[in-house]
This record gives structure tokens, C-alpha cells and sequence, in this order.
């Protein structure tokens, strides 16, 4: 079973197996009350045990990728190639960002999946950055058999002087997935101010824009990341 | 018997002043001691974004305060002149603090410490050759529960004079990790069969990225050096795994970790000692 195939709401009555990424997602009816999460990634596999009734459906989602062992709070997003901006820029940059998995019951998140390599990065000093999940956008176009959806990204620069960006830190909250009319996976647009190389501002915003259906998110909301260590 | 009842009666109504004062007088110090209690305790838990040791002794200061307080009125009920004590404690207070130097040094060196926040309740900490977990920050001791178990009662005023490591301050640490390899083994490989592992890896970050370099060449072979930078909390963990993951990786791609060794040239010797047999044997 592909997993696109699999996004929505499920009745478990015996077994689902769901291959992923290096591993498989395995749920599996023990009782009328329980049922088994069996998550193997990587040749480990580990087990939660879910109270979901028989009557009871769960949802599986694709989420921002935000799952994996480190909780953080932002992504590294690397662009594939530095992205040159002179003063009063204004430029749209689309691409496509791996999603991860959410397990849901009754709208509640209980588990979160990567679907993709899980790698971070430090920004900023060890004692004062962040660190972040991190996207290599140079790698994610190799990486076809993931779970992907567009993202549109704004850059808009208020600086005296050009300004080189090779990265941007998109705070995860407030990014949500949408599916279009044509059930294409989407995230929300991020925007990006440049005002010198020490103060960018990434902004996500959650707005359902018209026409679309919410698909999940991570927190709703508007969030700014202001970039101080450089771009 | 109706005689001490009657003296006692009259006694009591002779001093029903007095009897009144101290009762207020006590009064005054449970009532300020409960309301004391009662206002830390609120302001504990309206107060959420403050740390741990900072709330706790400001919870102490607040019913201290309070009590003072409750002390200070009972005083004026009973008729004593608080100005004046004021100003006799004055005096004490030199005495005091004279004889206390050390007291209020620890306590001194305890405030500052909760102020300048240079350690926190949870964080890691090594003091001098003593690694562990904070405890407590108080006033005049802090409290660390060392690896090993035992609970380690440092006073302020030794630890504000002391270096103290903390390392659950930075979000990230470094590891560096040296290796030699033989020098008949491959070092592009090997160099290449390191770098595949750290990138396989999920704890160890891509930013700043791993380096893997030459650092000299070595009396048994070239020594090599591994660093990269891991979540500190994830620290431990990974120097751990890594150092038996890049032994057994190198060891699989056929790499040799030598032992010390050292190469004795005996030809030349040899040469030498015939060499000198048939000078002696011409001669």
C-alpha cells in the first residue's frame, strides 16, 4: 500500500501495514478497546499501545516535517543554490519540502512519523542559536520516492545592499498542509524580509485560503523567526 | 481552694490589659506567618515563567518579610519601641555582620549566583573533578547529585570562586574523537567510510558540519581526527555509539587501527657487523 494512498480517516479491524521509509508503520487490532502502533524505522522497531475503539476511526495526516527524535521548534531550510536579492526584491521561490506523518484520533495528534532522512542543524552559537530540523534542498531534489508537497516561499528585501541567502529558518508553527482542488499536497506560503544579513524575518502564517481544504498543522498561528547569525 | 480561685480571678482582672496585649501580640505573629505562607504560595504559582531556585528563594524572602512584620507589630501591641530596637539592631547588625563575614559571604555569593543564572536547577555541572545534576540552588549551599549517586553540599562562596563547567547551557557540543589508521590502508577511504557514517547518523548535525582530517603523521600510522557537533543533551549517547561504529566500519572495509609499533632496521646492522668481520679477517 502506497502511503499518498493511505491519508485520511481509517477503521482498524485487523492489521494495517504501512511501508515508509526505511521502515514500515504497523497498526494492529488486540481488542475491541486497543490497538497496537508498531513503528520500524531503521531497523528498530518500537510499540505504543493506542485506546481506539472498534467503532473509532483514525486519521492519519501528513504533517509539516516536524516529526523525529529531537523536538524542535524551526526548519533549516538550505536552498539549493544562494539566492541573490538587491534592494526592493521581490521574489517567489516554489519548491517541494518531504512531509511526515501524523496519527490522529478524534482531531487529537498522538504520534508523529518522518517519512524522509531525519537530519538537524545548529544555527546560530551553540549556547544562543537554535537548532533545527534540517532540509537540504540540493538533496531533496534527488529524493523522489518521498512524501512531498509544494511550497511557495516570498523573499522581499528592505536592504541598502544586495544580500546573498543560501538558507532561511522557517519557524514550524503556524506552517499548515492543504490539499488543492486538484488533491495536490501544499504547504502555507512563508515569507521572507530581508533587512541586512543579520536581521531576516521568516514569517508563517496560517490561513486557509479559499477554495481549499486544511489538511493538518502543526500549530496554528502567525510566527516570525528573525534570523540574527546570518544568511 | 475558693481562696486561690478568688486571687487568681483577681490577678487576671488586675492584668486583663496585658493578657489582651500578648494575645494580640501573638495574634499578630500567626496571623503575619500564615499570611506570609499564604502570598508566597499565590505568588508561586501565578509566577510560571521563573526558575525553580529563584521562586523558591523568593518564597522564603516573602514569608521572612512577612514574619519581621508580624514581629514588629506584636512588639508595638506589647508596648515596646520598635524605633528604637531599629536602631539597636543597627548596631547588632555591625556586630553581626562582623562576626557572620562568612555566613553572609555564602549568602551573598547565593544571590548572586541565582542572578547571574551561571547555573540552574537541572543542569549538569562539573565542579572540580565532580560531575552531576543540580539539585538545588540555595541561599547559602547548592546541592548536586553526582553521577555516582552521593549528593555533593557545595557553599556559594566556594562554587562562585570555582570554574564551573555547565554543560547543559550550550543547545549543542562538540566531540572529536582521534584515530590512526596503518599507513599501507587506503586514507581516502577510510576518510570517506567516516564521513558516510557521521552523515548517516541522525543525532549529529549537518550545521556545522563533521570534519575528518590528517593531524600528523603518526609513529604507528596516520592520525587521523573526527569532529562534529551532537544535541547536548544526545552528547554521551553518541560518543558512546560513534567511536564502536567507525571501529567496526573501518574494520569491515578491510582499514587496519594499528598498535603501537616501531621498525628496527637490523640489515643495516648486520651488514655492518659482517662488514667489520672481514676487515678483522683481512687484517
Amino acid at each position: 500500500m502506497s502511503i499518498l494512498s493511505i491519508f485520511g480517516d481509517l477503521a482498524i479491524y485487523d492489521t494495517l501495514n504501512i511501508p515508509i521509509n526505511n521502515g514500515s508503520v504497523t497498526l494492529k487490532r488486540v481488542s475491541n478497546e486497543n490497538v497496537l502502533l508498531i513503528i520500524n524505522r531503521r531497523g528498530i522497531s518500537y510499540s505504543k499501545l493506542i485506546n481506539l475503539k472498534i467503532d473509532k476511526q483514525i486519521s492519519l495526516r501528513p504533517l509539516p516535517p516536524c516529526a523525529g527524535s529531537l523536538k524542535v521548534d524551526c526548519l533549516y531550510l538550505k536552498l539549493d543554490n544562494e539566492l541573490i536579492l538587491k534592494p526592493n526584491d521581490n521574489i517567489r521561490l516554489n519548491t517541494r519540502l518531504p512531509l511526515d506523518l501524523g496519527i490522529y484520533i478524534d482531531s487529537i495528534l498522538i504520534e508523529t512519523i518522518p517519512l524522509s532522512n531525519v537530519k538537524y542543524a545548529l544555527y546560530g552559537p551553540p549556547d544562543l542559536g537554535d537548532i533545527c530540523r534540517l532540509i537540504d534542498l540540493r538533496q531533496e531534489k534527488n529524493l523522489s520516492n518521498f512524501v512531498k508537497a509544494e511550497l511557495e516561499i516570498i523573499f522581499e528585501s528592505r536592504a541598502e545592499g544586495t544580500i546573498g541567502i543560501s538558507k532561511i529558518i522557517v519557524p514550524l508553527n503556524g506552517l499548515s498542509v492543504f490539499r488543492d482542488e486538484n488533491s495536490r499536497l501544499k504547504l502555507q506560503t512563508i515569507e521572507v524580509v530581508v533587512y541586512s544579513s543579520t536581521r531576516v524575518e521568516v514569517t508563517t502564517k496560517t490561513t486557509i485560503p479559499r477554495g481549499f481544504n486544511i489538511f493538518s498543522f502543526n500549530k496554528p498561528g502567525e510566527y516570525v523567526y528573525v534570523m540574527r547569525y546570518g544568511t | 481552694m475558693v481562696l486561690n480561685y478568688s486571687l487568681i480571678l483577681q490577678h487576671i482582672q488586675a492584668n486583663i490589659g496585658i493578657f489582651i496585649k500578648v494575645v494580640q501580640a501573638v495574634a499578630a505573629i500567626v496571623i503575619a506567618y500564615y499570611l506570609g505562607n499564604l502570598v508566597a504560595r499565590r505568588l508561586g504559582k501565578a509566577i510560571v515563567d521563573v526558575k525553580p531556585e529563584v521562586l523558591h528563594n523568593f518564597e522564603r524572602l516573602i514569608k521572612i518579610i512577612f514574619t519581621t512584620i508580624g514581629v514588629a507589630v506584636a512588639l508595638t501591641i506589647i508596648g515596646i519601641d520598635v524605633s528604637s530596637l531599629i536602631l539597636a539592631a543597627g548596631f547588632a547588625g555591625i556586630v553581626i555582620g562582623l562576626a557572620a563575614q562568612q555566613v553572609l559571604s555564602h549568602l551573598f555569593s547565593g544571590l548572586s549566583l541565582i542572578a547571574e543564572k551561571r547555573i540552574r536547577v537541572g543542569d549538569i555541572i562539573m565542579i572540580g573533578e565532580n560531575t552531576g545534576i543540580v539539585e538545588s540552588v540555595g541561599l547559602m549551599s547548592t546541592r548536586i547529585r553526582l553521577f555516582s549517586g552521593e549528593v555533593l553540599t557545595v557553599p556559594n562562596t566556594d562554587l562562585m570562586s570555582s570554574r564551573i563547567y555547565n554543560y547543559s547551557e550550550p543547545k549543542a557540543r562538540r566531540i572529536e574523537i582521534p584515530i590512526t589508521i596503518s599507513y599501507e590502508s587506503n586514507l581516502d577511504k577510510a576518510i570517506s567510510l567516516i564521513k558516510e557514517l557521521l552523515e548517516q547518523d541522525e543525532y549529529i548535525l549537518s550545521e556545522p558540519p563533521p570534519i575528518v582530517f590528517v593531524e600528523k603523521l603518526g609513529e604507528s600510522g596516520v592520525d587521523l581526527k573526527i569532529l562534529f557537533w551532537v544535541p547536548s543533551m544526545n552528547y554521551w549517547e553518541v560518543r558512546r555509539r560513534i567511536v564502536k561504529e567507525i571501529k567496526e566500519t573501518l574494520e569491515k572495509a578491510g582499514i587496519e587501527i594499528p598498535y603501537p609499533r616501531r621498525v628496527i632496521w637490523i640489515k643495516q646492522l648486520s651488514n655492518n657487523i659482517e662488514s667489520s668481520r672481514n676487515m678483522e679477517t683481512t687484517s
